[in-house]
């Protein structure tokens, strides 16, 4: 059975054991899924797969397959591509489960959270909650990455929504209910966009297979997004929503903050992955990825330096390591497409460390925000050396993971000749030194001392974060072993001196600004403050308007409605005056005079006929 | 709030000795210094995969790359935050944002050897909350 079992089939059978028990069996469970999983998967790979059909030869095997309404789904389909996501869904939720591993069993011991009125961050109280929905969500995204056919795809691109938003709610918070509706109607809607291509792609094609869109329409790879038409638009709209295109990003800055400190290192893991996923099956190679990905590289870093939550500032850097991601789909060549779908497996190793470090700091003392903190190093050496360790990763310091997975993106970009787009890339991954390298570790465990005395946080988290930290090290010390889990055949050699040294030149130089920027007082202050983004147009344009309109719809309403309601009102007076019991035409006359009305016409008719 | 009632010795961190904090900097400089010299070493090295920027300039190109571009993107963020920032309750009804009722407002400048000297920039009004 094993080996045979769709991924996603274990983690909903897991949720529903999670729901029904507690304590220790429970905690056993979470952590046994994932593992019977990833067996279950290495049991798959046993089996010869190879590359998706995009660029290199198709060796897919299709499990599974169910026929609805004269199509056939595939809701287990595995090669190369999937299989690397597969690992991947499957380590994130094994370290998201080790992370959470304390909930339920009460506030962590030395935690002061509760002192400036925040305990309930934690939460704890939501524990069944967060572990089912959490199961749920990892299961959605499994079933997403192994789906053979869109309509599958839908159907689990709805189920990561609708199953991480609880992890939003369980927060507890008004502000987490408002942030999780938003969430969720944005996601909603990408489903629908999905499901809306979907079926136009059917009609063209007569096939709902998830595939290489434009190929499929076009008849090739090339010709681009106008040639592919309507439906590759609304796919690739509906996969751009998920991914955090420019202007559709902010539910990722929104959302992972507003998250519980556990809850967010399972969001941060998986919808943005399945999206990056999306793209790399169906539009490899196309162009105006490059520039929206470099788009997605470059903004966010602005944005990074200024705010104030760290754990929003994550949430930024996560927009601009999808950027190198969607970049390298674009350029689409293998070592562009190796790149990409290597730096998504690094990220949510080296990401999920920094929300882990965040979320252990939140946890300890109820506060995440740049001002608030600050010389939590006395306390919390062990996370604080670990929050590096992740910083370093992100970095892509040599013998760290990102220095072994971007550099096929940007090396890729030369290779192609898109020679500004590297520059780009290279200015955005010394941003990336600036924000997640430096800011994240200096705020919360350096610069100024905030005073608070706390402890390190529960040893599952601990534990967690060592793995992350250890995985980090181990994708950048030993690439080649890692190279063979990717799709695209491809030669590369991330250890050549001239990388190794320009890279640590472009960082230790970059770093070098920064300790003059600080010095000169050029930095910009941390400040407890918002700074408005895209989400200033769904949040207060939106509302505006549709107040605004509503506001003067409403009065052109009333005044129309009162003006008709005086015309009807002297009408009827005007009626009321003719026949009402004193009006001319209703008033009693007396028989004489209709006698003599009689008269006078009779008269007349004699006078007619006489003459 | 505050726990003044259970006195604790205050712990001590490596980055409050300005000796040490000091020794780091040097070691950092030293670092950046050797960085610099092996340009020269790199100056007779072919690449394993081609880079456009050291065909054309191949001097000190990384180095000086990094550190404008630091300086770039702070230099245009702080206009930015003068066009974006708003009070913290923005989205909740709040309006511009007011310096002036910014309690938690950070100073980020001269921690060069004072690292973490004493709750100076306290947020909660000097509180020191301590678990243990």
């Amino acid at each position: 059975m094993l080996g045979s079992m769709p991924p996603f089939v274990l983690f909903f059978i897991g949720a529903i054991v999670v729901a029904v028990t507690k304590g220790t069996i429970r905690k056993g469970v979470v952590l046994a899924v994932p593992l019977i999983g990833l067996v279950n998967l290495f049991m798959t790979a046993g089996a010869e797969v190879g590359a998706p059909s995009a660029i290199g030869e198709s060796v897919e095997r299709v499990y599974l397959t169910l026929e609805l309404l004269g199509y056939t789904l595939q809701p287990y389909r595995v090669d190369k591509l999937s299989l690397l996501f597969g690992y991947l869904f499957h380590i994130a939720a094994f370290l998201g489960f080790i992370y959470a591993l304390h909930l339920g069993d009460g506030t962590p011991d030395g935690s002061v959270a509760s002192d400036v009125g925040e305990d309930d961050v934690i939460g704890d109280s939501t524990a069944t909650l967060q572990h089912v929905s959490a199961m749920l969500y990892a299961g959605s995204a499994l079933g997403a990455v192994f789906a053979g056919d869109f309509i599958t795809l839908f159907v689990f691109w709805e189920l990561l929504a609708i199953t991480s938003v609880f992890l939003i709610w369980a927060r507890s918070s008004d502000k987490a209910y408002a942030t999780g509706f938003r969430y969720l109607i944005i996601h909603v809607v990408s489903g629908v966009l999905l499901l809306s291509g979907a079926l136009m792609l059917a009609h063209q094609t007569g096939s709902i297979e998830f595939g290489h869109v434009a190929g499929e329409l076009h008849g090739d790879e090339g010709g681009g997004l106008a040639a592919a038409g309507l439906p590759a638009l609304l796919l690739l709209i509906a996969f751009g929503i998920k991914a955090g295109f420019p202007l559709a990003h902010n539910w990722i800055t929104e959302a992972y903050p507003e998250s519980t400190p556990t809850g967010t290192v399972f969001l941060s893991a998986f919808t943005t992955k399945v999206a990056v996923y999306a793209l790399a099956r169906s539009f490899g190679g196309l162009d105006e990825l490059i520039w929206i990905g470099t788009a997605m590289t470059f903004f966010p870093i602005f944005f990074a330096v200024l705010e104030n939550d760290l754990r929003r500032v994550l949430g930024y850097s996560m927009i601009n390591q999808i950027g190198f991601m969607v970049a390298g789909i674009g350029i689409g060549t293998a070592m562009a497409v190796n790149g990409a779908v290597a730096h998504a497996f690094a990220d949510v190793i080296f990401k999920g460390l920094l929300f882990m470090s965040m979320g252990a700091v939140l946890t300890m003392t109820g506060r995440s925000k740049g001002t608030d903190l600050g010389g939590l190093y006395k306390t919390m050496p062990l996370t604080a050396t670990l929050c590096i360790v992740g910083a370093g990763a992100i970095s892509a310091f040599p013998m760290f993971s990102a220095f072994v997975t971007k550099s096929m993106i940007m090396v890729a970009a030369i290779e192609e000749h898109h020679y500004i787009v590297w520059l780009f890339m290279l200015f955005a991954s010394a941003g990336v030194l600036e924000h997640a390298g430096i800011k994240i570790p200096f705020f919360a465990f350096f610069a100024h001392d905030s005073g608070i005395r706390t402890k390190e946080p529960p040893k599952n988290m601990l534990v967690a974060m060592t793995v992350g930290a250890v995985l980090c090290v181990l994708i950048g010390v030993f690439p080649g072993t890692f190279y063979t889990l990717l799709p695209f055949e491809m030669d590369y050699h991330p250890y050549d001196t001239r990388h190794v040294l320009t890279q640590l030149q472009l960082l230790c130089f970059g770093a070098l600004g920064f300790i003059m920027l600080i010095k000169t007082g050029v930095y910009p202050d941390e400040k407890r403050a918002v700074h408005i983004d895209a989400e200033v147009l769904y949040r207060k344009l939106g509302p505006w308007i549709v107040t605004t309109v509503g506001g003067t719809v409403g009065r052109i309403d009333a005044y129309v409605r009162s003006a008709v309601m005086e015309l009807v009102h002297s009408v009827l007076g005007a009626l009321d005056r003719l026949h009402g019991e004193v009006g001319p035409l209703a008033r009693s006359w007396p028989s004489g005079s209709m006698v003599l009305w009689v008269a006078l016409l009779l008269a007349s008719c004699l006078l007619f006929y006489l003459f | 709030m505050s726990h003044g009632h259970h006195e604790v010795k205050e712990p001590v961190g490596w980055m409050d000795k300005p000796d040490i904090v000091k020794r780091l900097f040097m070691i950092f400089y030293v670092i950046c210094g050797v960085l610099f010299l092996a340009e020269f070493v790199l100056m007779g090295t072919e690449n394993a995969h081609p880079h456009p920027l050291e065909d054309r300039v191949r001097f000190f190109v990384y180095p000086l790359y990094g550190f404008i571009s630091f300086w770039f993107l702070v230099l245009l963020a702080r206009p930015m935050r003068t066009l974006l920032i708003r009070s913290e309750d923005y989205y909740e009804g709040g309006g511009a944002y007011d310096p002036a009722a910014d309690p938690g407002h950070v100073s980020t400048h001269g921690h060069d050897g004072d690292h973490g000297s004493a709750s100076d920039h306290s947020t909660n009004d000097g509180e020191v909350t301590d678990a243990r």
